[in-house]
């Protein structure tokens, strides 16, 4: 009797090698510019009558205590580091008169005006002409408070009837250096 | 044999964003006050009643001992100046560039009495308010026969000690032969400044 082996012989040999995975990537960069913004750019200080009343040898002279102690509260932010703000008080002049005052009298009011940032204070006195120094106030969001003080005359005379007007200006400055990214 | 060709695909994105340029951005606070227009008196003199300034001047015997006659016109006048700086000058002040100045005199009458023709209870004089002011002094003048003097001088009162000094002259009984009937004879002499544009 003859029998037959049958070998099945099942190999099973697939090393299926492992999926070998690949990243792509996307790089993404912007900028945001160093930059300042006055969201509340404009206030007014009006105090009706500048001179003293009554009789006397102050009367009709500059009132101080009218503009010394007012303040206003602009708004603004700066996102940079190195923000500096400064500020230029321009006089009180006497938008009704021409010329030069009389021998007596005065046509100006000079005044030192202080605003403060972020606990950082720049200031200016109108009798010079330009802006005061800049001072650094860094990134800060929030009140930038205006206020004046050390009110006079340049003769200490009557001041001549008429519309009295000034400004304060103040300015906020961005840092200069930019942030551009690397080439490509 | 399977090749697995893996393509990696790398995609770089460079943004080269522009910075905007770092601007100034300058806020302000506006500032406005007023001077109204007004006179101011400094320096009042020796005033009476509810007067801003103004003084009193004592004539003393206005009539001539010998005749009964007013005096003479120029006695009268040194008489009314002899009353002194301290009652005749004053200081006052506006803020406007012009002046409005009235001047009002008022004769001196003995209201006592009632003048018969050949007397007077009345005696007339002009009186005269010097002014110094910013670009030459001016005088304005009244007649106590006139209605009021007034005058808008395109001219500030200058600031120095005082500005105004009154005087008067031209003293006259209405005819010139009436004799003075006895009594007190007040008038006044009445300044008003104002300030003009």
């Amino acid at each position: 009797m003859r029998s037959s082996m049958i070998l099945a012989m099942a190999v099973a040999a697939s090393a299926a090698p492992a999926l070998a995975q690949s990243t792509g990537t996307i790089d993404i960069d912007g900028t945001v510019a160093d930059r300042c913004l006055f969201t509340t750019p404009s206030e007014t200080i009006s105090v009706g009558e500048l001179s003293l009343g009554g009789t006397g040898g102050t009367a009709g002279k500059l009132d101080a205590d009218k503009l010394d102690g007012e303040a206003r509260t602009l708004v603004g932010w700066c996102n940079g580091t190195a923000a500096t703000m400064s500020v230029e008080a321009q006089p009180l002049l006497n938008s009704d008169f021409v010329g030069v005052a009389p021998a007596g009298f005065d046509t100006r009011i000079n005044y030192t005006a202080t605003a403060t940032a972020n606990s950082v204070q720049a200031s200016d006195d109108s009798t010079v002409g330009g802006a005061g120094p800049a001072a650094n106030v860094g990134l800060f969001t929030g009140n930038v408070v205006v206020a004046l003080s050390g009110s006079a005359t340049p003769t200490g005379g009557l001041l001549v009837a008429g519309d009295y007007s000034g400004q304060v200006l103040v300015t906020l400055t961005p840092n200069t250096s930019f942030n551009l990214p690397p080439e490509e | 044999m399977k090749k697995i060709v893996m393509a990696a695909l790398a995609t770089t994105a460079a943004f080269a964003a522009t910075p905007a340029s770092a601007q100034s951005v300058t806020g302000v606070v506006n500032v406005s006050g007023t001077v109204g227009d007004k006179c101011i008196v400094t320096n009042t003199g020796a005033p009476t009643g509810g007067a801003a300034f103004g003084g009193t001047v004592s004539l003393g015997s206005l009539d001539d001992s010998t005749t009964g006659l007013l005096k003479a016109s120029g006695d009268l006048a040194t008489a009314f100046s002899s009353a002194g700086a301290g009652q005749l000058t004053y200081r006052v002040v506006c803020t406007t560039a012009k002046t409005d100045v009235t001047v009002d005199t008022d004769e001196l009458v003995n209201s006592a009495v009632t003048a018969d023709p050949g007397y007077a209870n009345t005696v007339h004089y002009d009186a005269h308010v010097a002014l110094s002011m910013v670009g030459g002094d001016e005088t304005v003048s009244n007649d106590s026969n006139d209605t009021p003097t007034n005058q808008v001088i395109a001219k500030r009162m200058a600031t120095g000690a005082t500005n105004i000094a009154v005087s008067a002259d031209d003293f006259h009984t209405p005819n010139a032969t009436d004799v003075m009937l006895a009594g007190t004879y007040t008038g006044k002499i009445t300044i008003t400044l104002a300030p003009a544009n």
